[in-house]
């Protein structure tokens, strides 16, 4: 019981990640991005087609060296931040009027786009992107995914390198973007921001700037996120078109379970969603994941705004 | 006699059902040119005016009640399933089939849909894109009902005994057509449409008129998945094969951009964005060769998904809404005309 406690722990790194994207753009743009997945998944196949341009048909996943992958990784990344940045200067900027549900459609758009842009671009046959491990273990990552294992050590769970890595990476990231709302001028923007969009440009804040960044951290966040979970099920062929939209699924049901109000909610809610999972997926095998849904439904029934969500009054 | 003929054909004329009905008995004749136009093409109309009823659903959601749906497809998926089910599994009669469809797309709708908008209009999205991707899962792992992952065949409907050919299904898809038209315009027209359009410009100043906003946001998810279910016995009494698989987000989003794109508050721009959707690519794309290569299949998503993002952005009312200008604007002038008055 215990394992399967510290496995949902462990899978639910990466899907914070996801999360945390979608909270930010819910709190700027005040719409849930559909794209979010997408975007991930473009910049999952950018990096592919840096490690190998044709992939191999017989199944052969990449084997790069560290550099390389750095690069390819380095570059998938930027690419999701500036893309995510350009929907954001090129289409949300300029549909400002619109309710949060036209933009929702407008997400939805987005992710019609990409998905018809991928094949065209990357061809239809299977992607996939190695494990994040054996080439790190020479280089400085290595210590502190020694620590990490050690940590693990200590409950009595042997934890894989990939991981390990992967854990790291996203705890890293979660803190990063945590400190960075807390205490700097972008995150008092977005806070300010999302309790009142109108009052804060009024008052100085810069509300374009403070979107566009937000949309470019999640489009990053959605970049790391796609690339540590393809990466980290090493098969071949784990990068296909729709291969995040369970985890986009996943991201927006712990959001409700958190509430989409505050910032920690979220974060709480994808962890406990991926300890149940994790606990659900073995005794229920395969409807976990869809009973779990259900039972997200059942607790939003009776607390409508999520688990630590806090009302909000509107006026007409 | 005649004077009193003539007065009623204008009667008629003017019935706002007229013009529905008339658009059927002229859709029945397209399979007489299936000799000139090509088999494709009227297999492609076919599928089109299918995923048009699917749409006239989806129009009511999105242009009245002011919300978006993700769960189309996996709807559109239980209908097809469902008509297998009742009439291949449990030997039951063609309209009994249709009402247990019916019946499952009105019970998961009401629970998916109640516990969603209780919250907020904005998380029917997030539910219903769940709901597919648990119907999904589903299919899958019902084989003796849905076919599993390689999918079911359908040895099609029988009426009294008969087994129906597919210019009989032709007929049945164009009935379907017309009454969901006459259908969809009544229930725009009724309170309940103007409740919905109330809710859908001002959700507070609508409640404080006394409009229970979830109850008709409500009303008008669970009409738009019984359009949907319709939409997938139609499916399967023509195409006569479903596949889990195939229900998946992309139909939703083409449906979804097929509503947006042509107007989502108009019964013919419905049509028309259908049309652009899903006809171009059926009847156009699917026969140009250099299209046919697997790499570019996707290329219609490209366009769905540019003209839902410029039609959300810069024309609200969609491609009937430019209509309506030009043909005002052509009136206007024409009337400027008739009057010698300067404009």
């Amino acid at each position: 019981m215990l394992d399967l406690i510290i496995s949902g722990l462990i899978q639910s790194a990466p899907l914070a990640l996801a999360t945390l994207g979608v909270v930010l753009i819910f709190k700027t743009s005040f719409t849930t991005n559909f794209a979010q997945g997408i975007i991930g998944t473009l910049s999952a196949y950018i990096v592919t087609y840096i490690l190998m341009p044709v992939p191999d048909i017989t199944g052969n996943v990449p084997n790069p060296s560290v550099g390389e992958y750095l690069f390819a990784i380095i570059v998938g990344v930027l690419f999701g931040f500036v893309f995510a940045m350009l929907i954001d200067i090129l289409i949300f900027r300029k549909s400002k009027g619109s309710t949060s549900i036209g933009k929702q459609i407008i997400t939805m758009g987005i992710v019609l786009i990409i998905n018809g842009l991928i094949p065209t671009f990357f061809g239809v046959s299977d992607r996939s992107l190695p494990r994040i491990g054996a080439q790190f273990q020479g280089t400085f990552l290595n210590y502190p995914v020694k620590v990490i294992q050690w940590l693990f050590g200590l409950l009595n769970y042997n934890i894989l390198y990939h991981q390990a890595v992967s854990f790291f990476i996203s705890l890293v990231l979660i803190l990063l973007i945590v400190l960075a709302l807390r205490y700097t001028k972008w995150g008092l923007g977005v806070r300010a921001t999302a309790s009142n969009e109108h009052v804060s440009s009024m008052l100085g804040v810069n509300t374009r700037v403070i979107t566009a960044m937000s949309w470019a951290i999640a489009g990053g966040l959605a970049a790391v996120s796609a690339i540590l979970i393809s990466s980290s099920r090493g098969t071949f062929g784990n990068v296909t078109t729709y291969f995040m939209i369970p985890t986009q699924i996943q991201a927006f049901f712990a959001a409700i379970l958190g509430g989409f109000s505050t910032f920690y909610g979220p974060i709480v809610g994808i962890v406990i969603f991926s300890i149940l999972n994790s606990i659900l997926g073995v005794y229920l095998n395969p409807w976990g994941t869809t009973i779990l849904y259900l039972i997200i439904l059942l607790v939003v029934l009776f607390k409508p705004l999520g688990l630590f969500g806090k009302k909000i009054a509107k006026k007409v | 006699m005649k004077d009193k003929l003539l007065k009623k054909f204008h009667e008629l004329r003017k019935h706002p059902f007229s013009v529905f009905i008339l658009f059927g008995f002229v859709s029945l004749l397209i399979p007489l040119f299936a000799p000139v136009i090509g088999v494709t093409i009227v297999d492609a109309l076919a599928k089109t005016l299918i995923y048009y009823v699917v749409a006239l659903g989806f129009s009511l959601l999105i242009g009245y009640a002011g919300l978006a749906s993700l769960g189309t497809a996996a709807f559109v998926g239980i209908g097809t399933f469902s008509l297998y089910t009742g009439m291949q599994v449990f030997n039951l009669p063609f309209i009994v089939s249709i009402a247990l469809a019916i019946a499952i797309a009105i019970v998961v709708g009401s629970i998916f849909g109640f516990v969603s908008l209780r919250i907020e209009g904005m998380y029917l999205a997030i539910v219903t894109l769940g709901l597919s991707e648990i119907a999904v899962e589903l299919f899958k792992n019902f084989p003796r009902f849905t076919g599993g992952v390689s999918g079911q065949t359908f040895v099609g409907i029988s009426l009294f005994g008969l087994r129906l050919s597919n210019t009989a299904v032709w007929i049945l898809i164009i009935a379907f057509v017309v009454l969901a038209m006459i259908l969809t315009y009544n229930l725009i027209n009724s309170p309940t449409g103007r409740a919905m359009l109330a809710i859908k410009n001002s959700e507070s100043a609508a409640q404080a008129m006394g409009i229970s906003v979830i109850k008709y946001r409500l009303t008008a998810f669970v009409v738009s998945t019984v359009y949907a279910v319709i939409g997938g016995v139609l499916y399967m009494s023509y195409v006569k094969f479903s596949i889990g698989t195939h229900w998946s987000l992309a139909i939703s989003l083409n449906i979804l951009a097929a509503v947006v794109v042509g107007g989502s508050k108009s019964i013919w721009g419905v049509l028309i964005g259908t049309f652009i959707i899903f006809g171009l690519d059926l009847a156009v794309f699917k026969s140009i060769p250099f299209l046919m290569q697997s790499q570019y299949a996707n290329v219609s998503f490209i366009i769905s998904g540019i003209l839902i993002i410029v039609v959300m952005m810069y024309f609200p009312n969609g491609i009937i809404g430019l209509i309506n200008k030009l043909i005002y604007k052509i009136k206007a002038k024409r009337l400027a005309k008739n009057s010698k008055v300067e404009v």
